[in-house]
């Protein structure tokens, strides 16, 4: 991507409340994201001008009942890097949309907090990890989880309680860069468990290349 | 004296009688029964079955009296010694002719009733009643079976005086039973009303300790409220309302039959600040265990602090582990007061954190087991 360009953004949302804040939002920050498109199904990601977008941002409710992990899988396998914005928060929910190679999930109570900075995490191939989707890797049961350290446990509950890695680095003694590491290596982690996806792939390429991880931790 | 005492003496009381009815039935055996069968062994018709049946009484005899000095029930044995005791009684009055069974030499007929009771005492009254009694009627039945019963007043005769030595002994046991019995019934009705008055004593202490909290947090509140000294324009007075309603609001959940008691009465100690149009996040985070009142209680007093003077929005989170739980708070209040920070008596630590108008305030509570 051109560094010169803005991010530009489709919304794939059914409600125009949502679009419209989340365009106030783009609008306001600093540089400013840019909305390309906006619409209640995932065609409008597909065609011109949301086929475009650096960033998809998701609703996984797009009915009533059925989540829409098909529609979320066929954006993934396409390249394209995904935030699911949504209402559920749902620990299994989450984590299935991690599986399928979403680039990070955030319920809609932590839009104002965190979906700008998602967004300009995503175009940068750079994790990023929402309070919900700390809470959900720290409560991981399944077999077959990545594991993280007790360490790294705390620091991710303690993310999911004040959302501020400045309090969480001060409550546990660690410098706020130290806190952030131990919350992207386990979100790395989590990417290279998941499915082979292009956008999986960028992220974990990236954080080799910052240094975040080691081909060995994976 | 105590009612368990009235009962451990009914039982010394029962104990005594069974061993008197064995020292009778033993006694009557061998110094009355045993010199008549040697004295004339030619009056039986039947020797054998005399030497049989005496035999029958004295294993009875062995088998009751152990039970009897061991002080236990005659147990599982006892429907087979009652029919022992009636057989011994059968072979010994057919074994002599039956213009003998009058007669002196027929040394069974004093014996039986005895040996009843020996076996029977600890039974049961009717069951001892109804042995005796078909012994009895048996017996005269007999007499006039075998063409005697022109003795039949001989017999009644020495009925009399036999039932007249047992009879007492079975009224003695039935006074001693009833006694035990309602000893023990008094007992349990003194047990009963020791623990009925225990818990209204509980309840009462519990009422009046949560009257003497509300007595002297949200009456003198009510007070200023109704005599108009209260600064309603005061944030800080304010927030001492708020604080009081929501203790209130807690104290009603807390009697609430829910699933997790604790995120319960997190939510009513909530209740107030969302309808100040604060924008309030509760979540959980894993499963913990349920604390007890007093910890749930000084994990949710920073929580309902917190809210009072929060400003625009509070994050809760209940942070869950196997051995504790974490109430953590963050707001943007700033007006908070002094809040009681470390270890208290109910194992709960609180630790607070303050970065620009944001405040973190972490209560811990942690299982002691």
């Amino acid at each position: 991507m051109d560094r010169d360009e803005l991010t530009s953004v489709v919304v794939v949302d059914d409600h125009p409340a949502i679009v419209a804040g989340l365009e106030a939002w783009c609008a306001a920050a600093d540089p400013p994201l840019r909305v390309l498109a906006a619409g209640p199904t995932p065609a409008v990601a597909w065609t011109p001008p949301g086929a475009d977008a650096d960033v998809v941002v998701f609703d996984l409710q797009l009915t009533e009942q059925v989540p829409a992990y098909p529609e979320l899988r066929r954006l993934v396998d396409s390249g394209r890097q995904v935030i699911v914005y949504t209402m559920r928060e749902d620990r299994d929910t989450i984590l299935r949309c991690l599986d399928l190679g979403a680039f990070a999930y955030l319920s809609k109570t932590e839009g104002p907090r965190h979906l700008v900075h998602a967004i300009r995490a995503a175009s940068e191939d750079l994790p990023y990890t929402p309070p919900s989707m700390a809470r959900a890797i720290s409560t991981d049961t399944r077999p077959d989880r990545p594991r993280p350290t007790a360490r790294e446990i705390d620091v991710l509950v303690s993310w999911f309680a004040c959302e501020s890695k400045e309090m969480v680095a001060r409550k546990l003694g660690l410098s706020v860069r130290t806190v952030s590491s131990y919350i992207d290596r386990v979100r790395i982690r989590y990417a290279s468990a998941g499915r082979p996806a292009s956008t999986k792939a960028a992220l974990v390429a990236r954080a080799i290349q910052d240094g975040l991880v080691s081909l060995d931790d994976l | 004296m105590t009612e368990p005492g009235r009962a451990v003496v009914a039982g010394n009381l029962m104990r005594a009688l069974r061993l008197t009815t064995l020292t009778v039935a033993a006694a009557l055996l061998l110094v009355f029964a045993l010199p008549l069968l040697v004295a004339d062994p030619g009056l039986y018709r039947s020797l054998g079955q005399q030497v049989v049946a005496f035999a029958l009484l004295v294993a009875v005899a062995v088998v009751a009296g152990v039970a009897v000095v061991r002080d236990r029930p005659v147990g599982r044995v006892r429907w087979a010694l009652v029919a022992a005791v009636f057989a011994a009684s059968a072979l010994a009055t057919t074994g002599v002719a039956p213009a003998d069974l009058m007669a002196e030499g027929e040394w069974s007929y004093g014996l039986i009733g005895w040996f009843l009771l020996l076996v029977l005492i600890d039974h049961g009254t009717t069951a001892t009643l109804v042995a005796l009694g078909v012994f009895t009627a048996g017996s005269f039945a007999q007499l006039v079976a075998v063409g005697q019963g022109h003795e039949v007043a001989d017999l009644v005769v020495v009925t009399t005086a036999v039932l007249g030595c047992e009879l007492p002994v079975l009224a003695i046991a039935m006074a001693l039973r009833r006694i035990a019995g309602t000893a023990a019934d008094a007992a349990v009705r003194e047990e009963r009303t020791r623990t009925e008055d225990a818990i209204a004593e509980r309840l009462h202490a519990d009422r009046r300790d949560r009257y003497a909290e509300l007595a002297s947090t949200t009456v003198p509140l009510l007070r200023a409220l109704t005599d108009g000294t209260a600064d309603l324009t005061d944030p800080l007075v304010r927030a001492d309302y708020a604080v009081a309603a929501s203790r209130l609001r807690r104290l009603f959940a807390e009697h609430d039959e829910v699933h997790d008691p604790l995120v319960h009465e997190l939510r009513a100690c909530l209740d107030l600040a969302e309808r100040t149009g604060v924008v309030v996040y509760l979540g959980t985070c894993g499963d913990h265990p349920t604390p007890p009142l007093a910890a749930r209680r000084a994990l949710t007093e920073p929580a309902l602090r917190a809210m009072a003077t929060a400003d625009t929005r509070a994050r809760i989170t209940v942070l869950g582990s196997p051995g504790g739980v974490t109430v953590s708070i963050l707001t943007d209040g700033v007006g908070e007061q002094g809040e009681p920070l470390g270890d208290n008596d109910v194992g709960v630590t609180v630790t607070r954190l303050a970065d620009g108008p944001d405040v973190w305030v972490e209560a811990t509570w942690t299982a002691t087991s």
